[in-house]
């Protein structure tokens, strides 16, 4: 598999690793327990379009949103994490 | 005060092979610092530093006898060759001078520098690096943070058929060890280190 | 009998006048430069190559190439032996070493042979029916019987003794096949300029064109072969892979590859991997024959059409002088005209279709060969070898003929795998009755005889097409060449015939796993409906050559039995490899000592001429204790730690992580990252920081160094440098990307050496340029950037053991020459090197929780640091901290124990329960985590977790390890055993 890092290129998979579902926004601080549940321990497991972050840890170590179809692996898009929303707007 | 000398990383003997076609040997001497720009200050850096700084992930300027290796968004590996500043002095002069402009670390001894050269030197390095290194590809002055046999290493074209490698020192015999298998077949040589 | 028994005297393309010596089964013969192992075996008149898998059947050469079911011999001998390799895919060299497999003992003679007459036991899926009664007789018995029949080559099982090489390739196309269609289309876009790499499996390139008599631009086809071999050879662009099978297919262009390589030179390997990534792909892979099942049809002599041309035309050499040609379709004409016209008698032609009226009819006609049609071969029959057919007619009417071989064609398939790999199925074609692969992809195209276009004028169309099409997507101008025109030659034709009825005797499907057709019949009648499910029932096509010449023949009875069409049948999935690939090939340089990749710190080398012992922790080598003569481990490093804290010792701590931060918002994310407070953190300072996870659980512990107001350096364990730097890096580019706080790893920059006991300011202080370290000026948790000799260090004064201690960071380079003056200067001190044993044994001794107790299971209240947590200030970790759970007075806390009866020794992981109570999960009371053996104490101690630790204080529970069936009875204790005020940490 293959994956373009939007700094440094085409990259092999063994350069990246890979962390988990991107879909799911960090909770406020005050956002309370169910929330952080839901936030730390529950995923979907779609079979098609699949966000997900990676990190380019062998390369330029940028953190990445990679949207990739689970079925056919093949490589919707490629964005920088910092690109991305992480947490809902408004305060840390 | 005591004396604080310094070692290379790599203290092997030199070998020798018939119809040798590419050699490695350490580069010493040299200082390597990372700046890393806050937002916003990245002119204000280029401006005190008094040069261009590359901006796209993956390539080295090199001006008179530094080179500067932009490595990510506002982040940087500057490499010039200082046997003293080695000790320290270098980048805590830099430090001060980029106060509130960027953080400034010391890497000189953090990796070990590894210039392998000759006409097989490509092909050596195309066993382990997953980048297409076709000379139209990766000429004289590309860069790339990649990784060898599972090692992090920054590859720098210095020539047709030069090429300076950066990894991390820790890992420095393995990755010699690898270079030294990989060029087996061209009769690959460790020369004594250099400057 | 002669070498040159059954050669020609002239033709083929092999050097005559180089012969090389060989041995099979240790029998001399001689063969010649060019020849396989099986051309010249052949040539030699051997009939007998192997016994088959489950019923030691004689078995013969059937292929020519890859698809060779049979004939599997072994290597060599010893530690290179190499077993299951096809005899016909061996190139003959001078002195080579090969012997029969799956026979005792010996070939002609295999006792094992028995087996057959149980044939009528040993149907599909037997071994699920039998060896079940009585149930004790399997391990004493059964196994060892079917252990030893089973398998077809041995290994060595001695370490492998060549060399394995990799290296990663890229291109625009990757041309696979390098026979008629392949070779257009390198040469259409070699010309236009795109990076072209062909590969073929062979010596020499051609594909079929070496295997046919065939006529391209009013020339032999070999004189074209050879115009274009040497223009694409001087192209810069074009790479050619010869002795090379592409494997696989994968995701994204990218593809597997083995390549061959001569043995001669000592610097080369034996293979290489290769792993090339393309822009596009053309699979002219050709297409395999297939065979028919009929009675006696794995017979010895009993060989493929087309092999027979091969053999013929590349090696001169006949296997039978006297051959019936078995066809369903045309090719099997051509293969009797080429025959006849190099002088062999062939005696029929059966044909199971009608007649048909072609120019190589009439040439046979004329030659005066007997054209039978509308016929089927009901059984071939011989003893040790065919020696005649019985031939049916239509009207049921048989006679025998008499022959020396059977030359059989089924039909063609074409060599669809690697576009089945990334999980398209092929579809069947009735008019040519195979399949052809998937509908193309776009990255890789399927051209000629692979997508089921047989005429050589259409290979060469197509591939020069094809290249034509994928040149323009990739950006290269690529000019449609005028195509070469061919010899005339028959459309294809085929009337389908996979099975011939009745007879009696076994018709073989599988001839590598003895699948016969009954097999797959009785699959069916046993109700496995599905193809998956029939493959694994009976075995078809899961042999080494994964069913090449079986498998659509099989699938083809069973969807008959089925009463089901082939194409609703279909076909089970296609994985990679192509063909068997070595092990070593896909590790290449990954064996022994470089399995993964070794870290050694700043200090190893000096270390090791201290004699230290070293241990692998991770990928690290790690001093483990410096013994003195006589010592082992125990006594050493019971002697490290007394010298420390009776005087002074020095370890080597380089293998921190250590991170350096700057920025207006570091201290900030730093608030962030930590569960303890960082506001107070004053520049000169260092503080403990104790990292969470977001689910509450314990990341790492380290500390936190202020050097200015904005500027950090965090030390990590060494276990975790990567993960916290990951988990860091994560944090600031996603989720809080506003915060200006820059950051790196310095842990390499940094060699570090513990100095630790009464005596090591004094020591360090001979050494150390700037700061001083007296008590006022540099008090407990003071952090400075000093100077060494005139070079920059970094010195914390941050105890690990206990004693007071200082961590001192040079530059790495600098290191050595570190340690080598603080021996000098401690020397009238005592100082002593120490490794981590005694370091672990002094921290236990403390209890400080390092890995064993930070296992991803803990939270700051079980290691009894809630204090430390910061309620008021949001960080990571701090919203699931009070989950019921996690603050459940019964989850096991951090406590000390100790063994009662004093001689005893505990285990890490051992489990605690209550006093003499059963090791069930309802005693459950927690664990042992770390053990040590205590000088200052005199006995051994350890740290674990239990339920309600901290309020069993003095009472007894059992640590048990069931595994070594131990059980001792320990004392609960506090887990700090020396110095508990920590009177000499601050002093």
């Amino acid at each position: 598999m293959r994956i373009t890092c939007p700094h440094c290129g085409s990259r092999g998979l063994t350069e990246f690793s890979q962390q988990g579902d991107a879909s799911p926004l960090r909770p406020d601080d005050g956002a309370g327990e169910a929330a952080w549940v839901d936030f730390v321990h529950f995923r979907d497991n779609p079979r098609g379009e699949h966000r997900e972050l990676w990190q380019h840890v062998l390369g330029c170590r940028t953190w990445l949103v990679v949207t990739r179809d689970t079925a056919t692996h093949a490589i919707l898009r490629v964005e920088p994490a910092a690109d991305v929303r992480g947490r809902p707007r408004g305060r840390t | 005060m005591v004396e604080l000398r310094e070692r290379p990383v790599i203290l092997r003997p030199a070998t020798t092979a018939e119809g040798s076609r590419c050699r490695v040997a350490e580069r010493l001497g040299l200082c390597l610092t990372q700046v890393i720009a806050r937002p916003g200050q990245e002119r204000e850096l280029a401006r005190i530093l008094g040069q261009k700084l590359p901006e796209r992930p993956g390539t080295a300027m090199t001006i008179g006898d530094g080179t500067v290796m932009a490595l990510r968004p506002r982040d940087w590996l500057l490499v010039r060759h200082d046997p003293v500043g080695r000790r320290g002095g270098l980048a805590v002069d830099l430090r001060r001078r980029l106060d509130g402009v960027a953080l400034v670390i010391d890497q000189s001894h953090g990796r070990v520098v590894l210039r392998l050269e000759g006409a097989a030197s490509r092909s050596v390095l195309q066993k382990g690096i997953d980048i297409d290194l076709h000379p139209d590809q990766f000429g004289p002055g590309a860069a790339a943070q990649t990784g060898i046999a599972g090692m992090a290493v920054l590859v720098h074209a210095v020539a047709d058929e030069a090429f300076d490698l950066y990894g991390n020192r820790s890992f420095a015999e393995s990755l010699l060890d690898w270079l030294l298998e990989a060029g087996r077949e061209w009769g690959i040589v460790l020369e004594a280190s250099g400057t | 009998m002669s070498p040159d028994a059954f050669r020609l005297r002239t033709g083929g393309r092999i050097d005559r006048t180089s012969r090389l010596a060989f041995t099979f089964d240790g029998r001399r013969y001689k063969g010649l430069a060019g020849d396989t192992l099986a051309s010249a075996l052949l040539a030699n008149g051997v009939k007998l190559f192997g016994r088959s898998f489950k019923h030691h059947r004689r078995r013969g050469i059937m292929g020519f190439g890859v698809e060779e079911p049979n004939a599997l011999v072994t290597i060599g001998n010893g530690a290179a032996a190499e077993p299951n390799t096809r005899a016909t895919m061996v190139e003959l060299a001078e002195g080579l070493e090969a012997t029969s497999q799956n026979r005792w003992p010996t070939l002609s003679l295999d006792l094992q042979a028995v087996n057959g007459l149980a044939g009528r036991f040993l149907g599909a899926g037997f071994y699920y029916k039998t060896f079940k009664w009585p149930p004790a007789a399997w391990t004493g018995l059964y196994e060892k019987v079917i252990r030893h029949a089973a398998g077809l080559g041995r290994a060595s099982h001695a370490a492998d003794p060549d060399r394995y090489d990799k290296s990663f390739a890229f291109c625009d196309v990757l041309v696979v096949g390098g026979g008629p269609a392949g070779l257009m289309a390198a040469l259409v876009a070699g010309r236009a300029g795109a990076r072209v790499t062909l590969a073929d499996e062979m010596p020499a390139l051609g594909g079929r064109l070496r295997h046919e008599d065939r006529r391209i631009d009013g020339r032999g086809a070999m004189l074209w072969l050879g115009e274009i071999e040497r223009e694409l050879a001087a192209l810069a662009n074009v790479t050619l892979l010869r002795r090379t099978t592409v494997f696989g297919a994968y995701d994204h262009g990218t593809f597997g590859a083995v390549e061959q390589l001569a043995s001669d030179d000592g610097r080369l390997p034996r293979q290489r991997f290769w792993q090339i990534s393309a822009g596009a792909a053309v699979l002219a892979t050709g297409a395999i024959e297939r065979s028919i099942a009929f009675a006696g049809n794995d017979l010895p002599g009993v060989m493929l059409a087309s092999a027979a041309q091969g053999y013929l035309f590349e090696h001169a050499v006949v296997a039978g002088w006297r051959p019936v040609v078995f066809t369903t379709n045309s090719s099997g004409y051509a293969t009797a005209l080429d025959l006849v016209r190099a002088g062999i008698a062939v005696q029929a032609v059966i044909d199971n279709g009608p007649v048909v009226d072609s120019a190589t009819a009439r040439a046979l006609h004329e030659a005066g060969v007997p054209l039978f049609r509308h016929a089927v071969v009901e059984r071939a029959v011989g003893g040790r070898a065919v020696t005649g057919v019985v031939m049916r007619d239509e009207l049921g009417g048989r006679r025998e003929l008499e022959c020396d071989q059977l030359l059989v064609s089924g039909g063609w398939n074409p060599t669809l795998h690697l576009a089945a790999h990334r999980g398209g199925r092929p579809r069947w074609d009735d008019q040519l009755a195979t399949f052809l692969p998937p509908p193309a992809d776009g990255e890789l195209l399927p051209v000629g005889a692979a997508a089921g276009r047989f005429a050589l004028e259409d290979c060469l169309a197509d591939g020069a097409m094809a290249a034509v099409d994928l040149c323009r997507r990739l950006g290269h101008a690529a000019r449609t060449p005028t195509l070469p025109g061919t010899d005339e030659a028959e459309p294809y034709r085929i009337t389908p015939l996979f099975a011939v009825e009745g007879a009696g005797a076994k018709a073989f499907v599988d001839l590598q796993n003895d699948v016969t057709a009954a097999d797959l019949r009785q699959a069916a009648a046993e109700g496995y409906r599905s193809i998956e499910h029939a493959k694994r029932y009976t075995t078809l096509g899961m042999a080494t050559d994964q069913g090449k010449t079986a498998n659509v023949t099989g699938l083809a009875i069973l969807a008959e039995a089925l009463a089901r069409p082939v194409a609703e049948v279909g076909t089970t999935g296609f994985r990679p490899p192509y063909t068997p690939v070595a092990i070593g090939a896909l590790a290449h340089h990954h064996r022994g000592p470089h399995f993964a990749p070794v870290r050694r710190t700043p200090l190893h080398a000096a270390q090791v001429v201290l004699g230290a012992v070293f241990f692998e922790t991770g990928l690290w080598l790690r001093a483990r204790y410096v013994p003195r003569p006589g010592e082992d481990m125990a006594a050493a490093s019971r002697r490290e730690v007394q010298a420390v804290r009776a005087g002074v010792g020095v370890v080597d701590v380089s293998p921190l992580g250590k991170i350096e931060l700057a920025g207006s918002d570091a201290r900030a994310f730093l608030e962030r990252l930590y569960c303890n407070g960082m506001a107070t953190l004053r520049p000169g300072r260092a503080r403990y920081g104790l990292m969470l996870r977001e689910d509450g659980m314990v990341l790492d512990d380290g500390t936190i160094w202020c050097f200015g107001s904005g500027h950090f350096m965090v030390t990590t364990t060494t276990a975790n440098a990567a993960a916290v730097l990951s988990h860091m890096e994560l944090h600031h580019q996603h989720f809080w990307p506003e915060l200006d706080v820059q950051f790196a790893s310095v842990s390499e920059q940094w060699a570090g050496l513990a100095v630790a006991g009464p005596r090591s300011r004094e020591v360090l202080q001979r050494v150390v340029d700037e700061p001083a370290l007296d008590d006022a000026s540099f008090p407990f948790m003071a952090v400075a950037e000093g100077r060494i000799g005139g070079v920059v260090c970094r010195i914390a004064r941050i105890s690990f053991s206990g004693e007071r201690a200082f961590e001192v960071f040079v530059p790495a380079g600098h290191a050595e020459a570190l340690l080598d003056c603080l021996l000098e200067a401690g020397a009238t001190d005592g100082i002593t090197l120490y490794g981590l044993e005694a370091m672990g044994t002094m921290r236990i001794e403390k209890g400080h929780v390092a890995g064993a107790e930070l296992d991803g299971r803990t939270t700051p209240r079980d290691l009894g640091l809630e204090r430390m947590q910061i309620r008021k200030k949001p960080h990571i970790g701090a919203a699931l901290r009070d989950r019921p759970g996690l603050t459940d007075p019964a989850r096991p806390m951090l406590v000390g124990l100790v063994p009662v009866d004093r001689s005893e020794r505990l285990r890490a992981g051992a489990l605690l329960v209550p006093e003499g109570a059963e090791v069930v999960q309802a005693n459950d009371l927690g664990r042992v985590t770390s053990i040590a053996w205590s000088p200052g104490l005199g006995h051994p101690i350890a740290l674990g977790f239990l339920a309600h630790g901290t309020e069993r204080l003095g009472q007894r529970v059992d640590a048990v390890f069931p595994l070594y069936r131990e059980r001792v009875t320990v004392e609960v204790r506090q887990s700090c055993f020396v110095d508990p005020e920590g009177e000499r940490l601050r002093g």
